[in-house]
């Protein structure tokens, strides 16, 4: 287990601080492009002459070094080379790297690559990429390969367009629903662009040897980046071992092969190890949120209930697939959010364009999804002239309800949420004492995430002679506290002390395997397998005793930290010594169930359901526009809670995130299409001055399954926050971040976020905004 | 300018009160020389362009952005970073309140925040809630641990200066010792304030 004073004294092992891998350590420097879409020259002769340089490769050459096979990835489709080949997709993408002992070496031969970019027309918006002639303004011209990473994902494509995946719900039959209701509201909400943030940017290194080849990575996913780079190099599975140390922030930055496909092919191509370190420029363009945009219409009947409802979004991919095409299948079903619609349809397209590749982020397009269903949920109300919190509690899920993808629901906890919201801030009434120009407003929302389903997780636990038990997993540990999470789990099914147990970190040669560390699956799914792998340890131990002891198995108990056999009576470790056992080891796994039907998006989506509800109270400045959020209330059904200290700080670090998300943070295009902010300092993340009063509660018992917590809280905080200005200003904002131009903006004129259907709501709020 | 135009330098400087000499390049920073040839890892790069804080160490007791700070320009004023600031066996009662508290998730930034701490409550014992909240606003943490940290400054300055705001002697656990961070030289101060700036 991690000692704290690790921690605070800077100790704990994470990659960049591991420099010693081995003789002849290269490091690698990379070049990335200034402009988002050409074809590309590169030329390395001069760079290569730079004193003290190893090698200088552009794409071609790299490949040509490997064999002359074009080197591609990518976690569905294998669509992204390690370096930029003929052509670059996004501003950022590398397109030339130097090699040397010394990093200055590198970063001087970058200065002597020549590359020359002819321009090719610039795709940034995905809904009208998708309708592009394929001239070059279709960024894979040729349909790329599928990964075995995700074998199972069945994809919706037309080859030759910009289009990445089309992934469709069809549940009941929303437009004869939608022509029979009462009223229809037709609502787009966008949001940008985001960076995740983790404080430690992308590291990988990798050591080959004569048949081998070792990755060192800052990855969350060290069995899926296994099979990527396996696949790439043309090798099996075995001949290459994927480790992690512990990671500095991840938040879905670091899910499935980013820099390690380049570290391992220089590797090779060197035959020695390779060490490829980003800059925050570079992290700034490996992977983003994606933009989205999506036009929900919803059929109401005049008392609020939800009839029908089809949605159409778009989400902007980038310029490489990454998991986007599952991503959207969660955005797809994210789009009911926790509300009973018997007739929905969901179609969302996941789109090529020539910004960096968008992947997993914290919410994973739960907060893409929340942010337009629950803004609609306040237009709605608005336009009926109904309480939004009315109009929330006729439409809630509950035990029995058919959710989106028509499973039904049991665990549903969504009236306690709503009923925790509203009574978040007491009862009392908002006092009136403001500055003239300020207005004070309070909001909720609710919200729904699912998880990685169905997923696999695999556990060993190895019992010594002294009685420590040592935990072999591949969850990564990035801060959420799994590893903690899962020795108190182990410690608990044994009847032993946290402190006798310890959790390994991830080596693909050593510990079993696991899907991925995401989604917050991994108290669920390796907490599973860990328990699981107990349960059959104490049978060993049974078993064992009572050969050992020659008393039937049924009179003998485990527990506590020791086997009761009869009269006798051993500690763990001391039945191991007494056998000379050696060590015991045991197998435990997890595996959940489910899919959708590709033709209608039916069936079972998630093997949990992770359920919040946030509230806000905010000041809207009418004269800046500035937004102030004063208090905010988290609350999620945690179900059964493993590690009260940690489960907090992931719900209060979540709804930071979502503060982030909403009241600044957006990754913009420059005029070349090239990203806007390249630092930390363009990029602003939420600092401790910037939060209003935070409270949690985590909803549930000791009696409950466990649920997961990593993101559960994130999705709710944008649209808490735009109700709570809404509350203030009369106004819905559509468009994430709610920056104070656009809220200046809207308050000018709100004609535009409303509906064509006009109603009693619209006038309220015009006389709102006159007062 | 090539690497041969930028050559090693021969340097002296104070780090965690031992005097080193190091072979920056005139374009290294201190970060640059903390991690590349003293193995002092607790200071590390998050944006290497004063905007995280992750970097942060004391230099003269005040605490800079070591990724801006050209090593050349620290001179004979002392340095501690992380790696300085506890006794053997015993922890400084910022880093101790840190445990206690759990203020940390990943712990990226821990460093950057305790040093950051640490050198506030030196100068100013009776620092208020605002005041730390100010100093600690340079500093970043992804992970969301501000609630945490908050509370651990707090009961920090409360362990080291011997009691709570209400005047009542501090009763929590054990207060630690407080080792100074430097021996102080305002100027040297001002000029590593400006730096982290
Ligand atoms: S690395 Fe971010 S301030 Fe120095
Ligand atoms: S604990 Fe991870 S960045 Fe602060």
């Amino acid at each position: 287990m991690i000692d704290p004073r690790t921690k605070v004294a800077g100790g704990l092992p994470m990659l960049a601080d591991l420099a010693d891998v081995g003789p002849g350590l290269l490091h690698a420097r990379l070049l990335t492009a200034p402009v988002a879409h050409a074809r590309l020259a590169v030329d390395t002769a001069a760079a290569r002459l730079v004193p003290g340089v190893a090698a200088v490769f552009s794409g071609r050459e790299l490949e040509a070094a490997l064999g002359g096979r074009p080197l591609r990835f990518g976690p569905v489709l294998r669509d992204q080379p390690p370096l930029a080949v003929e052509r670059v997709r996004y501003a950022g993408e590398p397109v030339a790297v130097a090699l040397a002992t010394d990093p200055d070496d590198a970063d001087e031969a970058l200065r002597h690559v020549t590359v020359t970019y002819d321009p090719l027309p610039l795709v940034t918006d995905p809904v009208a990429a998708l309708d592009l002639p394929p001239s070059g303004a279709v960024l894979h011209p040729r349909d790329a390969e599928p990964s075995a990473a995700f074998p199972e994902i069945r994809l919706r494509r037309e080859p030759g367009t910009n289009l990445v995946n089309h992934f469709v719900i069809r549940k009941g039959d929303a437009p004869g629903a939608l022509a029979r209701a009462d009223h229809v509201f037709t609502d787009t909400f966008t949001t940008p662009a985001m960076h995740h943030g983790a404080l430690e940017n992308h590291i990988a290194l990798a050591v080959p040897d004569a048949e081998r080849l070792v990755v060192w990575s800052a990855t969350q996913t060290p069995y899926k980046v296994r099979v990527q780079l396996a696949e790439m190099l043309g090798v099996a599975l075995d001949r290459v071992a994927v480790r992690t140390l512990y990671l500095g922030g991840a938040f879905g930055a670091k899910c499935y092969a980013k820099i390690e496909p380049l570290a391992a092919c220089l590797a090779r191509a060197m035959d020695r190890p390779v060490r490829v370190s980003l800059d925050r420029a570079q992290s700034l363009t490996t992977v983003t949120r994606h933009a989205t945009r999506s036009t929900i219409e919803t059929g109401v009947r005049a008392d609020g209930r939800i009839t029908a409802r089809h949605v159409t979004a778009w989400f902007d991919a980038g310029a490489y697939a990454d998991i986007s095409p599952r991503v959207i299948k969660n955005g797809a079903y994210g789009f009911g959010g926790p509300y009973d619609i018997d007739d929905i349809w969901v179609d969302v397209y996941a789109v090529y364009t020539n910004r960096p590749p968008a992947g997993a982020f914290r919410g994973y397009a739960s907060p893409q999804a929340a942010f337009a269903y629950e803004g609609q949920t306040e237009q709605i109300a608005r336009r009926l002239g109904l309480d939004p919190r009315h109009v929330r509690r006729v439409n809630l899920l509950r035990d029995g309800s058919r959710n989106v993808t028509g499973e039904s629901m049991t665990d549903c906890h969504y009236d306690t949420l709503l009923d925790v919201a509203e009574n978040a801030f007491g009862r009392e009434p908002i006092p009136p004492q403001w500055p003239e120009s300020e207005v004070r407003g309070r909001g909720l929302a609710l919200t729904v995430k699912g998880t990685n389903t169905p997923s696999v997780s695999q556990a060993a636990v190895l019992l010594n002679r002294d009685g420590s038990l040592q935990v072999l997993t591949s969850t990564v540990e990035m801060g959420q506290g799994a590893h903690l999470a899962l020795a108190r789990l182990a410690a608990e099914a044994l009847g032993i002390g946290e402190r006798v147990v310890s959790v390994s970190l991830p080596d693909t040669d050593v510990t079993p395997y696991d899907q991925q560390t995401s989604s917050s699956r991994s108290t669920i799914a390796m907490g599973g397998a860990v328990r699981d792998a107990c349960r059959n340890l104490r049978e060993l131990l049974a078993r064992l005793a009572a050969d050992h002891c020659g008393v039937p198995a049924e009179q003998v108990q485990v527990g506590d930290g020791r086997v009761r056999a009869g009269t006798a009576t051993f500690g763990y470790g001391e039945l191991v010594t007494v056998l000379r056992a050696g060590q015991l080891r045991c197998e435990g796994e997890y595996a959940s169930k489910g899919g959708l039907d590709h033709e209608t998006g039916q069936g079972i989506a998630s093997s949990r359901w992770h359920q919040a509800s946030g509230a806000a109270e905010v000041t809207v400045d009418l004269e800046t526009g500035r937004i102030r959020v004063l208090r905010y209330h988290a609350a999620v059904w945690a179900g059964r809670v493993v590690n009260p200290v940690e489960a907090r700080m992931q719900v209060e670090g979540a709804v930071i995130l979502g503060l982030g998300s909403v009241l600044g943070e957006e990754l913009g295009l420059d005029p070349a299409g090239g990203q806007a902010q390249r630092d930390l300092l363009d990029y602003r993340m939420p600092a401790l001055s910037d939060l209003p009063e935070i409270t949690v509660d985590l909803l549930g018992g000791p009696d409950d399954e466990i649920y997961g917590l990593g993101e559960t809280a994130v999705p709710p905080v944008a649209p808490a926050v735009a109700a709570a200005v809404a509350d203030a200003t009369g106004v819905v904002l559509t468009d994430l971040p709610l920056r104070p131009e656009r809220v200046l903006a809207a308050l000018r004129d709100p004609r535009p976020h409303h509906h064509r259907d006009s109603s009693p709501g619209d006038r309220a709020d015009y006389e709102r905004i006159a007062r | 300018m090539t690497a041969n135009d930028d050559p090693r330098q021969p340097l002296r400087l104070v780090v965690n009160d031992d005097e080193v000499e190091v072979r920056p390049r005139g374009h290294h920073t201190l970060l640059d020389v903390l991690r590349r040839e003293l193995d002092l890892f607790g200071a590390r790069p998050g944006c290497t362009a004063g905007a995280c804080g992750s970097c942060t160490v004391l230099v003269d007791g005040a605490p800079a952005s070591s990724c801006l700070l050209p090593a050349q320009v620290v001179g004979a004023r002392p340095v501690r970073t992380v790696e300085g600031l506890a006794r053997p066996g015993e922890l400084h009662p910022v880093q101790q309140a840190f445990i206690d508290h759990t203020a940390f998730q990943c712990s990226y930034c821990t460093p950057g925040f305790i040093l950051t701490a640490v050198s506030l409550l030196e100068r100013e014992p009776d620092a208020s809630r605002d005041r730390i909240r100010a100093e600690l606003s340079g500093n970043l943490c992804r992970c969301g641990s501000y609630v945490k940290i908050m509370d651990a400054v707090l009961d920090a300055r409360d362990r080291m200066r011997g009691h709570h705001d209400d005047g009542t002697p501090y009763t929590g656990p054990a207060a630690g010792y407080a080792r100074p961070s430097c021996s102080a030289s305002s100027a040297g101060a001002g000029a590593a304030q400006a730096a982290h700036s």
